[in-house]
Order: structure tokens, then sequence, then C-alpha cells
């Protein structure tokens, strides 16, 4: 994607959403390219990926709050009140989630660490979204197909353009 | 099945390189990321893992150190305890507390820091990084080098102090305190000044090059280890280079005045 195409798909305006066909090494190029083109431009990028996304030597309520710690000044109780007030909107039970917020990500389950990389995406609004389309299978299949939709509306609502890969 | 090529199993994106003299600038550089709270928390952590948890350890060679010199200087050489204990105080200042301090953390948080970056590095975690609008070198490098630095001149003040307190409780007992006191009055603050710049220059060096060694790795599981014990050998090789620069430095210094 060239310097160009990447500037006239950010001034598509919000909401807007952009359907990708990749596989493979062209998917991990466009990856890389999109985000030396948002480093440039001051653009966040979120990548829900099939596989990584998280840092390996943060535990899992570290790297879902990471972005947002990082890029304001909101202190740690106030980034766990709005890490609580997302669990009755996706139907996630705070008790259950603290069971495994305090490990690190190799000792997460594939869910877990997908559901981790999710909670990030929702709490800190990103101009570009990248989904891989293969991210959703991690998820039980009764609520995978929800969170697709839920996540759908959060991220129109929020971010610029949403590249999806249809493989 | 088509036949599979090895070419594509190699990554498909190089990563930047990072050379030692850009991990020594963006130390520099990044500084002013410190007042973000994340940042921050980097630094605090880095400085438990090198600094706090490396007190048991070091209070055990600190009074180990101080019974030694105190034994071989006093007793087995027969000089006045007043003597012996400046003697240990400026040996400990001039050279043996920043080497055995650098020493130390080389051993224990120098192959942390390099394969705990080396493996980040080969899990693409750097890119995960970027994509955040997070700067790798703000976020991982700079804190780390600058809380390896802090712990490394804390840890050496307090290898010193510890060493000939026990000294000194070795050679003259409950007396030791008003020892020590007089002792550190007698002690020119030039002294203290070499002891602060050597430690700083050679945490620095040594957290400079640990994350230099962790960066500098190719995209390959096996290349962890090999980071890790790389980093131990350049950082040991690096402080006592730079204390043999430092010895010549000086000596030249004191013949040209």
């Amino acid at each position: 994607m060239s310097d160009a195409v990447f500037s006239s798909v950010m001034d598509r305006g919000a909401g807007r959403r952009v359907l990708l066909s990749l596989k493979g090494q062209s998917k991990t190029a466009l990856i890389q390219e999109l985000t030396d083109l948002c480093r440039q431009q001051q653009k966040t990028l979120w990548v829900l990926p099939e596989r990584g996304g998280v840092l390996s030597h943060l535990k899992a309520w570290e790297n879902i709050i990471l972005p947002l710690h990082y890029h304001t000044s909101l202190t740690l109780e106030a980034l766990n009140l709005r890490l609580s007030q997302l669990c009755p909107v996706w139907g996630w039970e705070a008790e259950s989630l603290a069971t495994w917020l305090g490990c690190l990500p190799v000792n997460l389950s594939h869910s877990q660490h997908h559901l981790c990389v999710l909670i990030r995406a929702l709490l800190c609004p990103a101009d570009v979204v990248v989904v891989e389309a293969s991210f959703w299978s991690a998820f039980p299949a009764e609520v995978s197909e929800r969170y697709q939709q839920q996540f759908l509306q959060h991220i129109q609502v929020q971010s610029s353009v949403w590249l999806e890969w249809v493989e | 099945m088509g036949a599979m090529s090895f070419t594509s199993l190699k990554p498909p994106v190089s990563l930047p390189h990072y050379r030692w003299h850009t991990v020594l600038w963006a130390s520099w550089r990044d500084l002013p990321a410190l007042r973000r709270p994340a940042v921050w928390r980097v630094w605090q952590k880095q400085v438990y893992f090198s600094g706090i948890e490396s007190l048991p350890v070091i209070s055990l060679i600190a009074v180990g150190l101080g019974l030694i010199v105190v034994n071989q200087i006093h007793f087995a050489f027969g000089t006045a305890i007043e003597s012996t204990l400046e003697m240990t105080a400026r040996l400990l200042l001039s050279e043996l507390a920043p080497l055995l301090t650098c020493i130390f953390m080389i051993a224990r948080s120098s192959s942390a820091i390099a394969s705990e970056l080396a493996a980040m590095r080969v899990n693409h975690e750097f890119t995960v990084l970027e994509q955040m609008g997070i700067a790798p070198s703000a976020y991982l490098l700079m804190p780390r080098i600058w809380a390896f630095t802090f712990s490394g001149a804390a840890l050496a003040v307090y290898l010193l102090l510890l060493t000939l307190l026990a000294g000194a409780i070795y050679a003259v007992g409950f007396e030791a305190l008003n020892e020590l006191g007089v002792l550190l009055s007698r002690i020119p603050l030039s002294l203290f000044a070499v002891f602060m710049g050597k430690i700083l220059i050679f945490a620095y060096a040594v957290a400079v090059v640990s994350c230099h060694c962790g960066l500098s790795v190719h995209l390959d599981w096996t290349a962890i280890p090999v980071a890790a014990s790389r980093a131990v050998l350049r950082c040991l090789a690096t402080i006592f280079l730079f204390d043999g620069l430092w010895a010549m430095l000086s000596r030249l210094t004191e013949a040209t005045i």
C-alpha cells in the first residue's frame, strides 16, 4: 500500500469499512507497511491477529492497559474502572476475568490470549483497525458471532477505517 | 502439495538494525518519556529487579569482602586499625566497589535484559509496540538503561558502606561507628567523585551493551541464549577496558599536573 493510497483510505472518513483479501506473506508485509505509515502519520493501528499481538513479558492486564497508560495520564485505578465498565456490555464476569488477568501471556489459553487483544482494542480507540478473519475462530462458536457484531459496531463508531482480511 | 521453498520460511520484513550508538542516543533522546506513567513503571520495575532484589546477595558479598580485606591488611600485614580502615576505604572507593558491583550486575541483570529484549525481537513484539504508537526505544530501552545505571550507583554505595561497616566491626568491635565517622572525614572528596563517576559510567555502559546485545539478534529462537552469553562477555570486556582507560587517564592527568 503506497503512501498515497493510505492517505486516500484515511481521508474517506469515519465509519468506512474496507475489505482486503490477502494471504500469507503479503499480509505480513502489508501490516508492516501500515505500521510504518501509521508511525509516520502519528496514527494508531490495532491489529487483531491470528496469533501474537501481545508483549510476552507483561501480564495480561498490563498488556490490556498499556496503550492507554502510555498515551494518557490516567491512573491505574481509572484504567481498571474502564475495564470493569466493559464487562457488563460484553457479558464478561469480572471474577472470571480476574483469574487470568494476572497471568503472563504464555500461561493463557488461545481464547484468553485473543480476549486480551480484543479488550485492549476496545479500551483504546485506534485510527486504523486490522482484523484477521481467523481471529474470531479462537472463541467458542456461540460467542464468536456476537463478539464480531459488537466489535463491528464499536469500531465503526470509534475508528476511521476498518480493514478486514477475508481468506 | 507444492514443493516447499525454504526461502518462504524467512521473515518477509526485516526489522530495523539497532547499532550501539543508536541505543546510546536513544537513552538521552527519549529521556522526557520518563514523565509518562507507563514508562516510569518500566523504570521502577527495572530498579526493583536490578536493585532491590539484589540486596540480599550484595549484602552477603559486602560482609564477606569487609572481613577478607581487613583480615588481609590488618591481621596479615599487621598495620594499625586506622590505616587498615583507611586503606580499605580507598581501595573500595577507587576500584573495588564500582568494579565488583558491575560484575555482580552483569552476572545477574545484564543477561536477563539481553535475553528479554532478544525474545521480544524474535517474537516481533517491537512491531506490536509500534502499532500501538509506542516507540520501542522510549518504552523498552531508555527506562531500562537509566534504571540499571541508578541501581548500579545505589548498590555500589550500599556495598561500600556495608563493607566498611563489616570490616570495622571485625577489626574494632563496638567502636566501629566512631571509627567510620573519623575515617569518612579523612577521605578526600575527590575520591568520592571518582567512585561516583566510575560506577555511573560503568553501569551506564553495561546497560547500553546489554540492550544492544539483546537487540542485535537474528530473528531466530536460537539467538536468545547467544544474546545472553554475548551480553555477559561484552559487558565484562567493556568495564575492564573502561577501568584500564580510567587508570591510564588518571596517570596521565597526574603526570601533567
